[in-house]
C-alpha cells in the first residue's frame, strides 16, 4: 500500500471561492508592456478573457502563462517587462506559454553599474520599530539563546547529536530563557582538502556559527585526527576556549561513550549562565534577515516575493539588514542589482561571482543552464531567467549596498547580497554563518524548511497550499492573488510578524522541532 | 546483472534449509536472512529514506519515534534507521552525479539488511521521487512506501504517515527468522580510518588474513579507497584477474588524478609526513592494500554499483570512510570490516561495523568503540594467521546477530553519506 496521494495542481477553486474580480479576469497583468500574463486559477481552453480580448487557446494551468497578443518566432517574451526568453515559434494570442515555446537564447546586458544608486532614507531612530532582543556583551541582538555542540568534521557527529538530544525538555526545564541545545552536524572536514577555499569556507562557516549572537555558547567536538583539525581551526577563526567555548576530543576522552557523558557535563556546567540572560526593547535595526526562497511557482513572483521585498524595504527604511542571496538564481537579472548599486565596484563583485558561477556550472544540467527544477516547472516557471525575476522581487528596489562571499560576516545595513547556491539549506547555512538572525523563505509549492539558530519564518504564496500546508507556513501571501490585499499592506503585516518572531514568538518550524538537519555548509571541494 | 527486485529484501518466502547438522572444522557458515533474491542479510532493519535534504527531518523523525520500547514486541527486528544526506536538490538533474546518488539510494534500500522501507520527498527536489522510482525500478508495496510532503498536508502529517507506514510493516518484517547459510553469501566491505604505522604489522594483514579465508570460503570482499591505493596502480593490475578488470582500475585511478588536480588532496600529496609516522602516502598505500589479502581481484565496480561477483572485487570510492562504507552498502556488503591506529568511532548504518586497531593501548583507551585489538600480534604473542582466523571467526558470530561496538553504542544514524561529485546549484 503506498500512501502517497495524487499530485495536486494548486487552483483557487479547491478552497477558496474564487472573488467576482478573479472570475471576470483570471489574469495578472504585471506591467503594461508585458505580451504574457499569468493565471491566477486553472483557465480550460476555450475561455474568453475579456481584459486582454483574447481567447485560451489550451487548457493554461494556475501560475502559468498566456500570450497576450501574437508573438513571432524569436520575438522577446516579456514579463515584468522584463525579458524572459524568446518565442520558439509564431505563437497565436491565447497561446499557454511555456518551456517548450519559450527559447532561453541569448541575451546583452546592461550592468549600469551604479548609475540607478539612490540612498535609502533611513527613518529618525526614535521612530525605528522596536522588538524585544537579547544584548550580548558586544552590543549585537540576539534573536534566540541556544547552545550548539559543532564538529570539526563528520566524525563528531554521532557524539554531537547524542550530546544535544540529551537535553530534551525536561533536562532544560529550569533554563526557561534557553532556547535548546542544538547539534550541527555537517558532512566535510575528513576525507577532503587539507587547505584552500574549501576548507576555508568550512571553516569560516562553523566560526560564524560560533560567534552568532544566537549562539549563547558552543562545545566543539573533534575526532582527534581530522582534515579539519581541531587547534588549527581554532587559530585561523581566532576563537579562544573558555567558559562560553569548549572543546571536546573523542579520541582523548575514551570513545564515544565516554566523550557523550563529558560533553553533557560541560553543557551542564554552561547552562545557568546561558540562562541568564533576557529580553528587551531595541530598535528593528539590529534584524538580519536571510531571504530565501524555495519550491518556487508561478505565484512566487506575483505575491510571496514582492510582498516579502515591501517588508524589507520597511526593515531598511528602520535601520536593518536584509541579505539576498541565492546567485545562480538571479542570473539574467543581475543588471537590476547592479544599477542599483551603492558603487560600481559593489556591483562589479556581483557580476564577478556571476562570472565564477557560470565557470564552476560550465557543463553542468543546473539552473545557471536554464534548468529549473521539476516541481519549478510544473508551477509555470518556464527557465531560470523567469525564477530569477520572481525571486529578485524578495529584495524590493532598496539600493545595493555590498556583496559578500559565501558565509563572511554581514556588517554593512541594508539590502546586501551575499554570494551562495540556490540550494536552501546551503544558502541559509551562509547567511546564517554571515549574522542573519532570522530567515525569510518564500515559497509556492511548499518547503518543510527550518533553521536554528535563526529561526525560519515561512511565506506561502498561494491560498490553497497555505491551507493544506498550514502546520509548516507561516504567512500566507495569497490574498494578493485572491484580490484581498496589495502588495503593499502585505509587506506591512510581513513585517509585523518578522518583529513579532524576532522577538521570541515560535515560527511553525520551530514549533515543528526542524533544523537539526539543514545546517549544510557549502561542500565546495573534493571528497577523497 | 541480475534481474532487480520492486522491493526492499522481504523476508524470504523459501523453506528452511535442513538445519546446521554436524559442523565440520573449520567453521564456514553463519545464521543469515536469507531473501528472495538469493542475497542473504546479517541484519533485519526497516529503513527510512530521503530523495532530498528537505525530507531529512521528517525521516529523522519517524524512525526515533520506534524507540527501543515500540519496538519490543518485534523482537526480529533489529530497528528502524534514517538514511538521511545533504544531497537530491539544488544540484545536476541529469548526469553522473544524479545517477549515483539515485543508485546510492536504491542500492542500499535493496540491501538484504533492509526488509522494508519509507522513501519520503519534499515534492519539488531535482531528485524528483517519482523519476527516482522509475529510473531505479522500484514499485511501492506492502514493503515499500512512498510519501510526498507537499502532497500529504506538511511535516506533521507526513511524520505521522510515515510512522504508520512503518507500524503496517512491522509484523511483516519480524516474520523474517535466521537460517544457517554458507559464508559465501558473506559480502565484508573494508575500510580504514585514523590510521597509523603500526597497522600495516597488525590491523591491516590480520584484516588480509581474514580476508582470503572469507574468499577461500567462496564469501566476496570489497576494498575501496582508491585515492589512496592510485599510488599501487602496477601492484594492482598485477593483481587483477583479468586484463578487463585491470583496465577497469587503471581507469578509475586516472579519472582520480583529473579529479583532484592541484588540489591538496592525497595524491598530491605524496611527500607530505605526518605526525602519526605515516611517513609516505605510499607507505600508507602499501599498508592499505594489505587488507585485500592475496586473492586475486575479481571484478570492478564503480561507486555504488552492486556486485554480483565473488571473491575479492575492487569498488571505486573515495578514503573518507563514510562515503566509501556508503558506497560498499549501496553494492549490497553486509559486514564492514574497519582498521584503525588512533581509533575510529564510526559504525554504518543497518550494516555491522566491525573495527580492528593496530594496538593495545588505543584498544585500551577506547576499548567502548573497537571490537578487536590487534596488539597480540606486534608483540608476537600471536601470528597473523592465528589472528586472521580468529577475525574471520567473529565476523561469522557478528553476521549472526552479534551486536558490534557501534551497534551497542548506537552509531549509524548520520553516516550513510553519499558520495558528493557535483557541483551545487
Amino acid at each position: 500500500m503506498s500512501t502517497t496521494t495524487k499530485p495536486t495542481t494548486p487552483t483557487l477553486a479547491s478552497t477558496v471561492k474564487p472573488s467576482e474580480a478573479v472570475l471576470r479576469n483570471p489574469f495578472i497583468r504585471l506591467d503594461p508592456r508585458d505580451n504574457v500574463v499569468v493565471a491566477r486559477l486553472e483557465v480550460p481552453a476555450g475561455t474568453p478573457i475579456a481584459a486582454e480580448g483574447i481567447t485560451a487557446l489550451q487548457p493554461v494551468p494556475a501560475g502559468h502563462k498566456i500570450a497576450a497578443r501574437a508573438i513571432a518566432r524569436g520575438e522577446p517574451v516579456l514579463k515584468y517587462n522584463t525579458v524572459i526568453g524568446f518565442a520558439a515559434d509564431d505563437l497565436p494570442a491565447g497561446t499557454w506559454m511555456h518551456s517548450h515555446n519559450i527559447a532561453f537564447g541569448d541575451l546583452v546586458k546592461d550592468y549600469r553599474h551604479g548609475l540607478d544608486y539612490v540612498a535609502t532614507e533611513l527613518l529618525a531612530p526614535a521612530q525605528r520599530a522596536r522588538f524585544a532582543g537579547i544584548v550580548r556583551a558586544d552590543g549585537r541582538v540576539a534573536t534566540r539563546n541556544y547552545i550548539g555542540v559543532f564538529i570539526v568534521s563528520h566524525s563528531g557527529a554521532t557524539v554531537a547529536r547524542k550530546i544535544a538530544k540529551f537535553f530534551d525538555e525536561e533536562q532544560l526545564a529550569d533554563y526557561p530563557m534557553v532556547d535548546g541545545v542544538v547539534p550541527y552536524i555537517h558532512e566535510q572536514g575528513s576525507g577532503m582538502e587539507k587547505s584552500g577555499a574549501p576548507m576555508e569556507m568550512l571553516r569560516r562557516t562553523l566560526g560564524g556559527y560560533i560567534r552568532h549572537p544566537n549562539t549563547a555558547a558552543a562545545l566543539v567536538i573533534a575526532l582527534g585526527e581530522e582534515h579539519n583539525e581541531l587547534g588549527a581551526f581554532l587559530a585561523d577563526q581566532q576563537l579562544a576556549v573558555g567558559p562560553r567555548l569548549q572543546t571536546l576530543v573523542i579520541q582523548d576522552a575514551g570513545g564515544t561513550r565516554k566523550a557523550i557523558a563529558a560533553g553533557i557535563a560541560r553543557i551542564q556546567a554552561m547552562l545557568a549562565d546561558a540562562n541568564a540572560v533576557r529580553r528587551e526593547p531595541v530598535s528593528a535595526e539590529h534584524i538580519m534577515v536571510g531571504m530565501q526562497c524555495g519550491g518556487s511557482d508561478g505565484f512566487s513572483g506575483l505575491s510571496a516575493n514582492p510582498a516579502l521585498g515591501a517588508a524589507m524595504e520597511i526593515l531598511i527604511r528602520n535601520g536593518g539588514t536584509a541579505i539576498l542571496s541565492e546567485t545562480s538564481e538571479i542570473y539574467g537579472v543581475e543588471h537590476t542589482l547592479t544599477a542599483r548599486a551603492r558603487t560600481p565596484a559593489i556591483g562589479q563583485k556581483l557580476v564577478d561571482r556571476i562570472d565564477w558561477w557560470l565557470e564552476y556550472n560550465k557543463g553542468r544540467d543546473t539552473q545557471i543552464n536554464g534548468q529549473v527544477s521539476p516541481g519549478n516547472n510544473a508551477g509555470g516557471l518556464a527557465n531560470v531567467l523567469e525564477k530569477s525575476l520572481g525571486g529578485a522581487k524578495k529584495g524590493g528596489n532598496a539600493p545595493l549596498m555590498e556583496v559578500y562571499e559565501y558565509a563572511q560576516p554581514v556588517t554593512q545595513n541594508g539590502l546586501v547580497f551575499m554570494d551562495t547556491p540556490g540550494y536552501d539549506p546551503v544558502s541559509a547555512t551562509g547567511q546564517i554563518a554571515g549574522g542573519a538572525n532570522l530567515i525569510c523563505f518564500t515559497t509556492g509549492r511548499g518547503s518543510c524548511f527550518g533553521s536554528v539558530p535563526a529561526p525560519t519564518i515561512k511565506l506561502a504564496s498561494n491560498t490553497p497550499m497555505y491551507a493544506r500546508m498550514q502546520g509548516d507556513m507561516d504567512i500566507n501571501c495569497g490574498p494578493v492573488i485572491d484580490g484581498e490585499a496589495t502588495i503593499a499592506e502585505m509587506g506591512q503585516r510581513i513585517f509585523e510578524k518578522v518583529l513579532r518572531h524576532a522577538s521570541g514568538e515560535k515560527t511553525c518550524s520551530e514549533a515543528l522541532g526542524v533544523g537539526w538537519n539543514e545546517f549544510v555548509p557549502w561542500p565546495l571541494g573534493v571528497a577523497d | 546483472m541480475t534481474s532487480l527486485s520492486h522491493s526492499p529484501a522481504p523476508c524470504a518466502a523459501l523453506p528452511p534449509t535442513a538445519g546446521p547438522g554436524p559442523q565440520p572444522a573449520p567453521r564456514n557458515s553463519f545464521q543469515g536472512y536469507l531473501r528472495p533474491d538469493g542475497r542473504v542479510g546479517t541484519r533485519n532493519h526497516i529503513g527510512i529514506f530521503v530523495v532530498g535534504n528537505c525530507g531529512a527531518t521528517t525521516a529523522r523523525k519517524v524512525a526515533e519515534h520506534f524507540t527501543e520500547k515500540r519496538l519490543a514486541a518485534f523482537e526480529h527486528v533489529d530497528g528502524v534507521v534514517p538514511f538521511v544526506h545533504e544531497l537530491g536538490c539544488g544540484m545536476e538533474m541529469t548526469g553522473e552525479p544524479m545517477n549515483l546518488l539515485r543508485r546510492t539510494i536504491a542500492g542500499t534500500l535493496r540491501n538484504p539488511n533492509i526488509t522494508g522501507a519509507v522513501v519520503i520527498a519534499l515534492g519539488c527536489e531535482r531528485n524528483n521521487i517519482r523519476g527516482f522510482f522509475e529510473q531505479e525500478q522500484l514499485q511501492t508495496g506492502p514493503m515499500l512506501h512512498m510519501i510526498v510532503m507537499q502532497e500529504i498536508g506538511g511535516t506533521a502529517q507526513a511524520i505521522a504517515a510515515g510512522i504508520a507506514a512503518v507500524e503496517a510493516m512491522l509484523p511483516a518484517a519480524n516474520a523474517c527468522r535466521r537460517e544457517t547459510v554458507s559464508a559465501q553469501h558473506l559480502v565484508v566491505g573494508l575500510q580504514s580510518a585514523a590510521m597509523d604505522a603500526l597497522a600495516a604489522r597488525s590491523a591491516n594483514p590480520v584484516l588480509g588474513a581474514a580476508v582470503d579465508l572469507l574468499v577461500q570460503g567462496g564469501g566476496t570482499a570489497i576494498v575501496s579507497e582508491t585515492s589512496d591505493l592510485a599510488l599501487l596502480e602496477p601492484e594492482i593490475a598485477a593483481r587483477s584477474a583479468t586484463p578487463e578488470v585491470g583496465a577497469q582500475i587503471a581507469q578509475r585511478i586516472h579519472w582520480w588524478r583529473d579529479y583532484t588536480a592541484g588540489r591538496d588532496t592525497q595524491l598530491h600529496r605524496r611527500n607530505a609526513s605526518d605526525a602519526r609516522g605515516v611517513a609516505h602516502a605510499a607507505d600508507k598505500a602499501s599498508s592499505g592494500w594489505l587488507r585485500a589479502g592475496s586473492s586475486p581481484v575479481k571484478a570492478a565496480y564503480e561507486y555504488a554499483h552492486r556486485v554480483t561477483a565473488r571473491g575479492l572485487v575492487f569498488m571505486d570510492a573515495p578514503a573518507y570512510a563514510a562515503v566509501s562504507a556508503t558506497g560498499q552498502v549501496a553494492g549490497g556488503a553486509t559486514l564492514l570490516a574497519l582498521t584503525t591506529g588512533t581509533g575510529s568511532g564510526f559504525g554504518a548504518a543497518a550494516v555491522p561495523t566491525v573495527k580492528l586497531v593496530s594496538n593495545s593501548a588505543a584498544f585500551a583507551r577506547m576499548e567502548d568503540d573497537l571490537d578487536i585489538d590487534c596488539g597480540p600480534v606486534l608483540d608476537g604473542r600471536q601470528t597473523v594467521q592465528e589472528m586472521g582466523r580468529e577475525v574471520f571467526e567473529r565476523w561469522l558470530d557478528y553476521a549472526s546477530g552479534t551486536r558490534t561496538k557501534s551497534e551497542e553504542l548506537g552509531v549509524g544514524d548520520n553516516e550513510f553519506v553519499p558520495w558528493p561529485i557535483g557541483v551545487l546549484a
